[in-house]
């Protein structure tokens, strides 16, 4: 090769090359690996789940409240097709499991172009696209997961989320509407993880819902495979869908009364996520001196005993 | 027979060598004029990656049944205390906190950002954030360090380096409930710690905190869907009460003015 080529070469890779390295100055953050939810806030209605009669904090609209209102729990066994329904991907990152992040590098240029998501329940796996393609059209099918795409702010990772099947907000029976979407942001501090999620749902609520969560950084954590089977366990005829005609659920105020809560307050909508809720809300019909039931549930130790 | 190279005399190869060697070099030398130029020293309120001052209102989405009323005596549920820490909490006796004057102990730096309240932040200086509370009519301060300038920029690419963790230094002067906080930012992140606490609770029901925990705090803030959001990560480190670090994240939303600002004291909040 002639010297003046020679040159030409070495310079176009030397260039090509400080491109690159400028590509890697970007500030991406490592997610990788097993992490394990954190249950210092709401571990009752997590884990062992959330009580008839809870919308506390959930700008749901009437509309909503009635079709909660309905809602039986024996619906899970009745209708088979519930039996082995996942958690959306916005209800998933509640942590009702543990969770595994693996992401995808570009051979070339070494940089994420997605991280997959693998949540131990009913194989939730989910992927977000960093690669900047768009979202699929309106008419697109719509998954328990839905279709991520992300983005870099600074050190937070910025999520969209679309075309998510119905699923619920709260597993008690508020549901999500197949319309909504959902932003995350998810922030590393050393080792923890923490993920909010924003839900814009117009159909089921009157204002976004946000929640916020933390994970544990667990290397000795593996999740397992959780496949769910269907099997028939309920003895409700065919086709019947065990539900509540309105005013007919005796469960109605039975969460608020046990904790002695105002019963406005747990019939939800947007005044009750507000700091003025609390000087207006009326007095408890009842008010328990003392824990008696759930005192130390999930506090890592104990369980949830009756 | 004899053979004499013949050397081409086109003027093109020999324009894009000096070329491609001309943008090189430059490259190099604008990276060497940076690396010996003086680094800019900006405050902390100069250097903020956000602006956090403005009014913020609480979100209570999550964890409304202990934060939105005072919950009953021993209900630690979620919380991680050891057996000392639920002996302790289960002594709890409001009437003699108020006989003592103690009806802020939830107001403390341990709890204070999962109260149901508004913040109203300001820089009272280039060093220090300031954080007011309406409900408890709280004031924390967040000191910075004196800013120093950053090591110059190296090659071949890379983000900046990482932090060690925040950790403050055994403060002299009296504890208080509000301790005293170092912070810092770590690229967008408003990171906090504070010691030099009174002992407080992590619930309105007494749930404790002892007057050697540690809070380390995490400030983040985003723009979804038109809004702009706070989120805060605490992080409560106690081996007195707790059986180990206690971890929640607390949303707040921005206000546009200061017309739900209503000042409480703690016994009326």
């Amino acid at each position: 090769m002639r010297t003046s080529c020679r040159a030409a070469a070495f310079g176009l890779l030397f260039c090509a090359s400080a491109l690159i390295g400028q590509g890697a100055n970007a500030q991406e953050i490592d997610f990788t690996g097993e992490w394990r939810p954190i249950y210092h806030e709401d571990g009752p209605e997590r884990r062992p789940g959330p009580e008839l009669g809870d919308y506390a904090g959930i700008p749901i609209n009437d509309s909503t409240r009635l079709r909660a209102d309905s809602y039986s729990p024996e619906r899970i066994i009745a209708v088979t097709e519930n039996g082995c329904r996942q958690h959306s991907a916005d209800y998933s990152m509640r942590g009702l499991a543990n969770l595994r992040i693996m992401r995808e590098l570009d051979p070339v240029t070494q940089q994420a172009v997605s991280f997959h998501t693998r949540i131990g329940f009913h194989t939730m796996d989910r992927t977000i696209y960093l690669d900047g393609r768009p979202h699929p059209g309106p008419q697109a099918p719509h998954t328990w997961q839905g279709f991520s795409t992300a983005e870099w702010k600074g050190n937070q990772l910025a999520i969209t989320t679309t075309h998510l099947k119905e699923n619920y907000h709260r597993r008690n029976g508020i549901p999500s509407g197949p319309n909504r979407t959902f932003t995350e942001r998810w922030v590393r501090h050393g080792d923890v993880l923490t993920v909010v999620t924003i839900v814009d749902d117009p159909e089921m609520l009157t204002e976004r819902f946000v929640r916020s969560q933390s994970w544990m950084l667990d290397p000795g954590q593996h999740v397992v495979a959780n496949p769910c089977e269907y099997g028939g366990e309920s003895t409700y005829a065919v086709g019947t869908v065990p539900a509540y005609l309105p005013g007919t659920n005796p469960f109605i105020n039975e969460f608020a009364d046990r904790w002695g809560l105002p019963r406005s307050g747990a019939r939800g909508g947007a005044a009750t996520m507000y700091p003025e809720f609390r000087l207006k809300m009326e007095k408890p019909a009842t008010t328990p001196e003392k824990c008696t039931l759930y005192c130390k549930c999930m506090n890592d130790v104990d369980a949830c005993p009756d | 027979m004899k053979f004499r190279m013949v050397k081409r005399t086109s003027p093109l190869p020999k324009v894009m060598a000096v070329g491609v060697a001309i943008l090189s070099l430059g490259g190099i030398v604008v990276t060497a004029a940076e690396a010996a130029a003086p680094a800019q020293v900006r405050s902390p309120r100069e250097a903020a990656p956000f602006d956090l001052t403005g009014y913020w209102t609480a979100v209570v989405s999550e964890d409304w049944r202990w934060r939105m009323v005072t919950p009953a005596k021993g209900d630690f549920a979620s919380l991680p205390l050891n057996d000392e820490g639920v002996k302790v909490g289960n002594e709890w006796d409001p009437a003699k906190d108020a006989a003592a004057g103690a009806q802020c102990k939830a107001f403390g730096a341990g709890g204070i950002m999962r109260m149901p309240t508004r913040l109203h932040i300001t820089w009272q200086d280039d060093l220090t954030l300031k954080v007011e509370t309406d409900h408890g009519q709280q004031t924390r301060l967040f000191r910075f360090a004196a800013p120093r300038p950053a090591p110059a920029a190296g090659g071949g690419g890379g983000g900046p380096p990482a932090l060690p963790p925040l950790n403050p230094a055994p403060v002299a002067g009296a504890a208080s409930l509000q301790g005293n906080t170092v912070a810092r930012w770590n690229v967008n992140t408003l990171e906090g710690a504070t010691n030099n606490l009174l002992a407080g609770y992590l619930r309105r029901n007494g749930a404790p905190y002892s007057e050697n925990a540690i809070v380390f705090e995490y400030w983040t803030q985003h723009t979804d869907f038109g809004d702009t959001w706070l989120t805060i990560t605490t992080v409560v480190r106690d081996p007195k009460y707790l059986r180990q670090e206690m971890i929640t994240s607390s949303s707040f939303k921005k206000l546009p003015d200061a017309s739900k600002w209503t000042p409480l004291p703690c016994d009326k909040a």
